[in-house]
Order: structure tokens, then C-alpha cells, then sequence
């Protein structure tokens, strides 16, 4: 099959997002099942992506227009891409099925549509090999995202969003001048080519843009202090959007920076920003895990533990060695799959129990089993427990980052983490060992989801090599930008 | 290929997983047990291999690392202390566990200890380290948070400056497997000793890599070992658990510390850190700050055992003080002390594992930890009883039991090694020992019994079979210590300790344990005559035993079984009022509060600080000259 197929991944979602009012008109109750319907095959489209870039080995260029770059846009479906365009697709389809139990809130097609447009934004970030191009479907992505976290209509769903677009106004309107003074000094807004010419630019220009993208981004990316309005807008968020958000949107936002990052790596201030983001990094880990100690609301304090696993991911990401984007794309992957299962079984129940307040979860072990023991497992994981998956990417991302000379900044991080192991054995026990209640007939259909991520999260901690090879092959894709710049065909111009 | 060494590794945790999802009376406890068996049939199936000097691996690769685990002359060594205390843990919760919850996670610390012993590279090492700790953890957790956490905290601690410890090796050397890294150690050890004397030399550890080494792996491996400051996990979390688990708890899980200083400090980087650190009074530095970091655990735990009121926290204590023993014992630095100090970890792990699988009966039968509740079972319980005086015997280093045998081992080394205040704390352990032991003796099974204690039973047969083969071992090793210093000695390749299956010969003096034995033997036959035939025996009521004459008063109320050692504590009362324990919770507590002060300024919820923070960010920016 023809490559250029896979402009599908953006057209899916798109054109359906228009179909929604359609769909809307004919039968209020199709619009839930039309989701599922869009993200199955999205998720179809994203593996026969994924299957063709893994086993040829060879990126998808697609030429908008059939313009050829740097005059057109184009799509660059690398490794990373695959991966994680993937990765949005089947989460997204997870949680078409959540949608059911969750989104009792009407209006549901508004709410349908936004969903599509959130997940279209992340997969064109991901797949986008223009930066205005990305600037785009940043947008995309967080103006459906400000809308979604006021989706709840209540007034701190309202507060969260303001702050949420306030800051990320300030973010990418940064980031968009970031992009006006590469444009000015080199002329061109595609990547490869800005990757090509980096070098050659004026250095302040080069500097200041660097500095400006790196600063836009990191607002997505939830990195300290900028990431204020994370906990606010995951906490008010509808379950489904907050997985979202934890999953793969703030990935679209680090995998954006990280690409940046490298492909202007012949900059001056080179390694100062990548300096100064590894104590971002290692700041965001530390305040957000002493910040959910004493959380008494359990999908907050879930959420402060989101940042810090991606600050430990952006860590791994500002190494600058192959070793490190290796592990932080490892530790992507696997952040993605456990915090996907914890604010699933969070968000069921605090829909089942009215709240997701600390006291509800006494003797949920008994009440909701199922539940429970997934929520067991997803805290076992995200501490680092052998045998489960994140303790491969962590003790990777330590190795790297010692491995590099921070071994103040491994030190920090693992402390932070001492703090993350109390809470999370503090809610086991409280799950465990507390209370009682009676048991509550729970979803075969949820379920079965959040099996299924246990199992992942098993299945990768027991045998973890073949999710660190694709880990290592998408790093590779980020890493190695000489081979970015010869995948893309440019028209021979400027090189 | 699949050899002996796997199915040693596995089968425990697979037999845990099964009794766990089967979870049904009976078919539980017989899959637990034969979890426990197998490796301890397969260990003595390799003895012969080991002993000959071959070993056996196993190797597998996991997530690009290359794992492998080994079965040699050492960690055979470990191994089957591990696999045998670990079959008597399981004969222990055939009679007292209750759930399928506590065969899966002690049989996974059975596993994970073994992979820890075996384990020939860092990331199979850490792994199997951190899942020992979570599966013993998930063991305190059933039954006490507070306990369970102060254990997890400090472990985890541990566990993470091993971590660092492990990627600053890795960060230097590019390896991660153990054969390498001692080569490089030992090649890096010989430079710098050149270097000392001279020559230019490019090492790839320095000074202060060496430093920041021995602080993480210390810290790693006396956090599990229980060495002083950091033992205030231990008391709490060996006795807020099912009492045959902590046989293994105590008697194993505390010797991984052991076999890491052991294995990673001196076998793997000994050499290094002592050209590198230096001398102090002629005794290699990093020697010497492991040698009184023992003497002060034994001291520090012993008083505290002593001053105890609760059976567990006595034992728990006693627990911490015996392994300050064999710290101490290898802070020695000789292959004497060295020598010792394994000898150690196997007779405290026979006779603290006997000492709990007591309690564990003691506790199963009456329900009681609280050593006033108690008295007079000896004649309720007699075999258990006899069995809490083998271990009683045992630890108070009363020929011819085990604990003799090791503790001489020890003396002797610290008189040869010129240490004499490290000595002096040995002899005030052994006396303090002797102080807390016989409370334990006279409290439990002697005296008045309490009525409510009438109809006690003696132990479930399970538990018998387990109390019975650590008392018979912790006997013929008394007997016999030969056959452990033999062993021992393949491990230096030549006989530090000279003599035959009786008779240890060491530089110093000789212990024949025979004829110790024979002595003692017809000492109790005439002493038997003459109470048979020579004594007049009077009729005394148990109350009268202690009061000797003083006035007893409801204030001042001291007897064996309450408040017998008051007048010690009052003594000590100056240095009581300085706890670790307390000093920890403290430092939680703060660190508690400080978590809410941050997070309340930072994520203030204010969105206009919010942007401040964006606008500060970007100062830094410019500032740096990035901008």
C-alpha cells in the first residue's frame, strides 16, 4: 500500500469531528458508539503505520498537496511517531468504551467532537514535520483541551480551565515567536531543513529561538514552574480527558521539545538549555512528589505523581545521549500504559462512589476488587517494584543520568521518589486493610480494560525487550538527526 | 540449558503465585511446602559440584541486560542457609498462616533472597534487592502500617543509594556485571598503590568516587543488616508480622546486608577502597568504620533487648545485636574475623530462626507477646520448650551449641586484630545477652503459669519438625564445627582454622568441642546423682523467688516478668532520651510539613503567581544568556 495512506491518522479524526452534529441529528444515542467506531480505526490506520514502519525500517514521508518539502508540508511518521500515533489511537479507543460509563454530562456531541479534535491535536504533533505545522495542532490540542477541562460545568472546572489558558496562552504565544525568529533567520519552517541550516544561523537569533520554543513547550510539557495549571486541570477534567491528558497529550508537548531540542543542537546555548531543563526537570519531580504527600483527593495526588514521572521523563530527554532518549522514550511508553490504568480505575471510582476523596477508597479491596487490585498494580508499578514495567525505564534512566555526571540530579530524583513510594503504600493500605463496605457489581466492560493494562504493565515488567527495542529504535529517531535530515526529500534546497 | 540453578531461583515464587490463586486449605499449605523443598533437595544435589570448587550459572537476558545467577563455593554458602531456613519458615506457616496472601509473599522473599545470593551482576543484584524488600514489606503491611512503612522508607533508601552506588560503577566503568567490575577495581587498586608510591597513574575511580561508593553501599547494606543508626526498622517490623515468616525475616533477609558488605565491599572492592581510604592506626579505614559500626549495634541493641517488656521486640533487638556481631567480625580484616563472621551468619541464623519459630508456637498457642502475661508452659509445651533452650543456649554462646562455636571464631579474631575496645563490646554483648536470654528462659516456662494459660497444647507437629531440624542442626554444630570451618576454609583456598570435625585451631587456641561436650555431659550426670540421691529437697512457693527479702509494693512492683530490669533502664535513663526512632519520625514528620508549606506557596492557586512564575522563568532565560 501506498505510504501516503497514512494521512489517514489526521483525516480520520478530523472529518468525523465535522460528522458529529450528523450523527447527532439521526440518533442522540449513535454518537457514543460512532467514538468507538473513529477510534477503531484509528487504531486500525495506526497499526498498519506502525507495522509498516517497523518492518521496513523506513519512515512514512507524507507530502501534503504533494508538495515536496521544505515548500510543503509534510507528515514524518518515524519510529517515535509510529509508536506513539499508535499509542494515542488505542487509548483513545479504551476510552470511547469509558466514555460510556463516565460522560453522563450533556452536551455529549460537543463533548464527542472535542474528543476527536484532542486526540487528532496529539497525533499531529507526533507526526508533523513542519513547526508551523506543529504550532497548529498545538493549538489544536490545547484549545480542546482548555475547552474540555471546563467541560463539567462546575466552578472549579471553570477556574482550572481559566488558569489552564491563561498559562498556555502565554506558552504558545512564546512559542510562537520562538518560531517567527527561526522563520526570519533561516528562511524556512520545516524541520529538517531547520536541522540542516541550525548551524549556520545567527547565533543570538538561534539562541533566542531555542530558548523560546524550549520555554512555549514547556508549558505543555508540565515542567516546574510551569506547570501550575496541571494539577488544577486534571483534577476538574472529566476521567476520560484526564487519562488523555496524562497519557499522550503532555507526551505530544515532551516528544515536541525533545525534537526541537535535538534538531537544533548545533546552537551555542546547546547545553546551557539543556542544563537548565534537566533542573526543570528535576525541580518538577521533587516539588510534585512532596506536593501529593498529604493529598487527600486521590486523583489529584494521582496527577501530582503524573507530573513527576514526566518530569523523570523529561530528564532522561535533556541528557543528550542516545542512552537517555532510549530511556526516557521507555519510560514514555510505560508511563503512558500505568498512568492510563490508574486514572481509569480512579475516575470508575469516583463515578461508582461519588468522589474520588481518599475516604471513599476504605475497603475498596473488598468492594470493588477488580478495581482495587488494578489500582494495587498500577501503584506497585509506578514505585518501581521489580516485575512490573516502570522499574526497567527507571533504573535506565538512573543509569543514564549518573552516566552522564548528574548524579545530584539521579540523587534528587530518587529521593522524590521515596516520598511517591510512601503515598501510593499509604492508599494501598487504606484500599487493603480499612474499612469495609458492600460489594458493588462492577463493569465487564471496564473490566476487562483494566485488565488488560495490568496485564501490559506485567507482561512488559516480566520480559521488557521488546518494548525496549522500539523504545530504542523511536529514540534513535530522535536522537540521530543526521538520518532525520537524509529521510526527508528536500528539494536539494540550501543543503 | 535449564540447570539446577533456575529451578532453585523459581520454584519458590511460582509454588507462592499458585498457593495464592488457588488459595484453598490444604492444597496451599502442601504447594508452599514443596516450594520450600525443592531448592533445599536441589542444593544438596549441587554439594558436591560446589564443593569440589566448579560452579554452576545460569544466564538469561532481560531488557538488553545480560543476567546471570551463579551457584559457587560462597553462594552456595548463603543459599542453603537461605533454602533451609526458608523450608523452616514454610513448616512454621503450615500452622500459622492463614491466607494465600502470606505464602505468596514469603515464598517470593525466598526467591528473591536466593537471587540476591546468586546473583553475579548489579541489575540482577538491585532487582532481586528491591523485590525482596517489597515482598517482605507486603508481610508488615497485612499487619501494621506504621511499621511496615518505617521498614519500606528505610529499605527503599537503601535500595536507591545502591542505585546510585551501581550507576556510578556503571557511569566508570561501562559494566555491570561482577566478573569485570572486580577486575577493574583490582587493576584500578594496584595503580593506585603505585600512585602512593609515586607513579603517575590514570585511575578510573578517584578518591571521592571511592568515597561516595562506601557511603552507598554501606548504607545499602546496613540498612538491611539492621547495623546501627539505621536498625530502628527492625524491631518494629520483626515482630508486626507472622512470627515464622520472620525466621526467614530475621534470620535471612538480615544476612543479604552481610553478604553485600561481604561480597561488594571487600571481595569486590576491598583492595580499592583500602589504597584509596587509607589507614587508621594501622587498621584499614573502611575496615575499622565497619568494625565499630558493629561493636555499637551489638551494645546499643543488646541494652536494648534487654530493657524490653514485649517477647518479639526482645528477640527483634537481640536479632539486630547478633548481626552487629558479624559486622564486627569482618571489620577484623583478617581471614580469621572474615572466617568468624560466616560461621555467624550461619549459627545466628539456626538459632535466631529456632528462636522465632518458638515464639511463632508460643504466640500461635497462647496469643500472648507481653512477657508478664506468661509462665510456667515448660510444662505445657516441653518439646517446644526444650527447643527454646537449645536456641537459649545457642545464642548465649554456652558450649557445645553453634552459637559457641562462631562467637569463639569472633573473640578470637578481635584479640588477634588488636582491637580491644571492639572486644570489650563483644564481652558486654555476651553479658547482656546472657541478661535478656534468661528473661525469655525464666519468664515463658518457668514460674507461676497464669490461669488462663491452663489448657495450652503443645505446637502443631509442622511446627515441631521445623523447631526440631534447626535444633538439631544448631547441635551438631556445636558438636562438630568442623564441618562448617572446613567449608569455610575452601572459600580462602587454605585453612585459616586448622583441627579436625571437634577441634577448631586457630593462631590462638584451640576449642575442642568434644570434649567440651564430654565435660559438660558428665557434669549434668554428677549433678543428676547428686540432686537424685544427695539433695534435700524443700517445697517453695513460686512467689518467693525473686523477692529476696525486699517488700514488694504496686509502684515498684519488679518481678522476672515485669519491669525486671526498671533499675537499668532508670541508670540509663541520660542516653534512653536519645532515640533514633524518634529522631526519624521527626525528621518524617518535618518532612511532612514541609511538603505542605510547598505544596500551599507553589501551587498557591493563584493564577497571577502562576504567571510570575512563567515570567521568572523567562528571567532566567535571559539571565543565563540563552535568550
Amino acid at each position: 500500500m501506498n505510504g501516503q495512506y497514512a494521512s489517514l491518522l489526521i483525516a480520520i479524526p478530523l472529518i468525523s469531528a465535522f460528522f458529529v452534529p450528523v450523527i447527532k441529528a439521526a440518533s442522540k444515542k449513535a454518537v457514543m458508539p460512532f467514538l468507538v467506531l473513529v477510534t477503531a480505526a484509528q487504531t486500525a490506520a495506526a497499526a498498519w503505520v506502525f507495522n509498516e514502519v517497523y518492518t521496513t525500517g523506513k519512515p512514512i514521508i507524507v507530502m501534503a498537496g504533494a508538495w515536496r518539502p521544505p515548500v510543503g508540508i509534510n507528515l514524518y511518521i518515524g519510529h517515535f511517531a509510529a509508536l506513539f500515533v499508535f499509542i494515542v489511537a488505542a487509548v483513545s479507543f479504551l476510552l470511547s468504551i469509558y466514555n460510556f460509563k463516565t460522560i453522563k454530562i450533556e452536551p455529549i456531541d460537543k463533548y464527542a467532537m472535542l474528543f476527536l479534535l484532542l486526540m487528532l491535536g496529539a497525533t499531529g504533533m507526533i507526526a508533523t514535520g513542519d513547526i508551523f505545522n506543529l504550532f497548529v495542532f498545538m493549538e489544536i490540542t490545547s484549545i480542546t483541551a482548555y475547552a474540555l477541562t471546563a467541560y463539567n460545568k462546575t466552578g472549579e472546572a471553570a477556574e482550572a480551565s481559566m488558569k489552564y489558558m491563561i498559562l498556555g496562552g502565554i506558552g504558545s504565544s512564546f512559542f510562537l515567536i520562538g518560531i517567527a525568529i527561526v522563520y526570519g533567520s533561516l528562511g524556512t519552517l520545516n524541520m529538517a531543513q531547520i536541522a540542516q541550516l541550525a548551524g549556520s544561523m545567527n547565533a543570538t537569533a538561534a539562541q533566542a529561538g531555542l530558548a523560546l520554543l524550549i520555554f512555549g513547550l514547556a508549558v505543555e510539557a508540565e515542567l516546574f514552574p510551569l506547570n501550575a495549571w496541571a494539577p488544577d486541570a486534571y483534577q476538574a477534567a472529566p476521567h476520560p480527558v484526564t487519562v488523555m491528558f496524562s497519557a499522550f497529550v503532555v507526551k505530544a508537548g515532551l516528544y515536541a521539545a525533545a525534537r526541537l531540542l535535538y534538531i537544533m543542537q548545533s546552537v551555542g546555548s546547546w547545553h546551557s538549555v539543556l542544563k537548565l531543563v534537566v533542573i526543570m526537570a528535576t525541580l518538577t519531580v521533587l516539588v510534585a512528589e512532596f506536593s501529593a504527600l498529604r493529598q487527600r483527593n486521590v486523583k489529584r495526588m494521582i496527577a501530582y505523581s503524573s507530573i513527576s514521572q514526566v518530569g523523570f521523563i523529561a530528564l532522561a530527554l535533556a541528557l543528550g545521549t542516545q542512552a537517555g532518549v532510549d530511556a526516557g522514550v521507555f519510560h514514555m511508553v510505560n508511563h503512558a500504559i500505568v498512568k492510563a490504568l490508574l486514572f481509569i480505575a480512579v475516575g470508575y471510582v469516583a463515578v461508582e462512589l461519588g468522589g474520588a476523596e481518599m475516604e471513599n477508597f476504605r475497603g475498596l479491596g473488598r468492594r470493588m476488587p477488580i478495581t482495587a487490585f488494578s489500582i494495587t498494580i498500577g501503584s506497585l508499578a509506578v514505585i518501581g517494584i521489580p516485575m512490573f514495567n516502570v522499574f526497567w525505564s527507571k533504573l535506565r534512566i538512573i543509569l543514564a543520568t549518573v552516566d552522564v555526571g548528574y548524579t545530584w540530579a539521579a540523587a534528587l530524583v530518587l529521593i522524590a521518589s521515596v516520598v511517591e513510594a510512601v503515598y501510593y503504600l499509604r492508599l494501598l493500605h487504606v484500599i487493603w486493610f480499612e474499612g469495609s463496605g458492600e460489594r458493588i457489581t462492577e463493569s465487564a466492560a471496564l473490566g476487562a480494560i483494566m485488565l488488560l493494562l495490568v496485564a501490559l504493565v506485567i507482561v512488559i515488567g516480566v520480559y521488557p525487550d521488546y518494548v525496549w527495542n522500539l523504545a530504542q529504535k523511536a529514540g534513535a529517531d530522535i536522537f540521530n538527526v543526521a538520518q532525520y535530515i537524509k529521510n526527508v526529500p528536500l528539494m536539494g534546497v540550501g543543503a | 540449558m535449564i540447570n539446577e540453578v533456575p529451578i532453585i531461583l523459581f520454584v519458590p515464587i511460582v509454588a507462592g503465585i499458585l498457593a495464592w490463586v488457588l488459595d484453598v486449605k490444604g492444597v496451599r499449605e502442601l504447594i508452599g511446602l514443596a516450594g520450600a523443598v525443592i531448592p533445599v533437595a536441589y542444593l544438596i544435589k549441587v554439594y558436591p559440584t560446589v564443593a569440589d570448587g566448579k560452579s554452576i550459572t545460569y544466564a538469561l537476558t532481560l531488557g538488553s541486560f545480560n543476567m546471570s545467577f551463579t551457584l559457587n563455593t560462597m553462594t552456595w554458602y548463603f543459599a542453603i542457609i537461605g533454602a533451609v531456613l526458608g523450608l523452616t519458615m514454610a513448616l512454621g506457616m503450615v500452622s500459622t498462616a492463614k491466607s494465600g496472601y502470606n505464602w505468596l509473599f514469603a515464598l517470593m522473599s525466598f526467591t528473591a533472597v536466593l537471587g540476591v545470593f546468586t546473583a553475579q551482576d548489579f541489575v540482577s543484584f538491585f532487582l532481586f534487592w528491591e523485590l525482596m524488600t517489597f515482598a517482605s514489606f507486603m508481610m508488615v503491611l497485612k499487619y501494621n502500617r506504621h511499621a511496615s512503612l518505617k521498614y519500606f522508607i528505610l529499605s527503599v533508601i537503601g535500595a536507591y543509594a545502591m542505585l546510585l552506588g551501581i550507576a556510578l560503577v556503571y557511569a566508570r566503568t561501562g559494566a555491570l556485571d561482577f566478573a569485570t567490575i572486580s577486575q577493574v577495581f583490582a587493576k584500578d587498586a594496584q595503580l593506585t598503590g603505585l600512585s602512593g608510591m609515586g607513579y603517575h597513574a590514570t585511575l578510573t575511580f578517584s578518591r571521592t568516587d571511592m568515597i561516595l561508593l562506601f557511603t552507598f553501599f554501606l548504607t545499602a547494606f546496613g540498612v538491611k543488616a539492621g547495623a546501627f543508626p539505621l536498625h530502628v526498622w527492625a524491631p518494629d517490623a520483626y515482630s508486626e508480622t507472622d512470627q515464622s515468616y520472620t525466621t526467614f525475616f530475621s534470620g535471612v533477609l538480615s544476612k543479604a546486608g552481610v553478604y553485600g558488605i561481604f561480597y561488594v565491599l571487600l571481595m569486590m572492592m576491598g583492595a580499592k577502597l583500602y589504597f584509596s581510604l587509607g589507614t587508621f592506626h594501622g587498621h584499614p579505614l573502611f575496615l575499622y568504620i565497619i568494625a565499630w559500626i558493629g561493636a555499637i549495634t551489638v551494645v546499643v541493641a543488646s541494652f536494648l533487648a534487654v530493657l524490653q517488656e514485649d517477647l518479639r521486640k526482645l528477640l527483634a533487638y537481640s536479632s539486630v545485636g547478633q548481626v552487629g556481631y558479624i559486622l564486627l567480625a569482618i571489620g577484623t580484616g583478617t581471614a580469621l574475623g572474615f572466617s568468624g563472621a560466616l560461621f555467624h551468619v550461619l549459627s545466628h541464623a539456626i538459632f535466631k530462626g529456632l528462636f522465632w519459630l518458638v515464639t511463632a508456637a508460643v504466640i500461635l498457642r497462647t496469643g500472648k507477646t507481653r512477657f508478664e502475661d506468661f509462665g510456667g508452659l515448660a510444662e505445657k509445651m516441653p518439646i517446644t520448650f526444650a527447643m527454646g533452650l537449645v536456641a537459649v543456649l545457642s545464642l548465649a554462646g554456652i558450649p557445645p551449641m553453634a552459637g559457641f562455636a562462631s562467637k569463639w571464631l569472633i573473640y578470637e579474631a578481635a584479640i588477634q586484630a588488636h582491637m580491644p575496645l571492639v572486644a570489650g563490646a563483644i564481652f558486654l554483648g555476651s553479658a547482656l545477652a546472657f541478661a535478656y536470654v534468661v528473661r525469655f528462659l525464666y519468664s515463658l516456662w518457668f514460674g507461676q503459669r497464669p490461669s488462663d494459660l491452663d489448657d495450652v497444647k503443645e505446637a502443631p507437629a509442622p511446627l515441631l519438625v521445623g523447631m526440631g531440624i534447626l535444633g538439631i542442626l544448631n547441635i551438631v554444630f556445636g558438636i562438630a564445627p568442623g564441618l562448617v570451618v572446613e567449608y569455610i576454609n575452601k572459600l580462602f583456598r587454605k585453612p585459616v582454622i586448622t583441627g579436625n570435625y571437634y577441634k577448631m585451631i586457630t593462631p590462638n587456641g584451640t576449642y575442642n568441642a568434644l570434649s567440651v561436650t564430654l565435660v559438660l555431659i558428665a557434669g549434668i550426670v554428677i549433678a543428676g546423682l547428686l540432686y537424685v540421691y544427695g539433695a534435700r529437697a524443700r517445697k517453695v512457693p513460686v512467689t518467693d523467688t525473686y523477692q529476696s527479702g525486699n517488700p514488694v509494693t504496686e509502684e515498684y512492683n519488679l518481678s522476672i516478668r515485669r519491669n525486671f530490669y526498671r533499675p537499668l533502664a532508670e541508670a540509663l535513663d541520660f542516653w534512653l532520651k536519645y532515640s533514633w526512632d524518634r529522631f526519624y519520625e521527626r525528621l518524617g514528620q518535618l518532612s511532612e510539613d514541609f511538603a505542605d508549606v510547598l505544596r500551599k506557596s507553589v501551587y498557591n492557586g493563584n493564577v497571577q503567581s502562576y504567571s510570575w512564575y512563567l515570567a521568572i522563568v523567562l528571567l532566567i532565560l535571559a539571565l543565563w544568556g540563552v535568550l
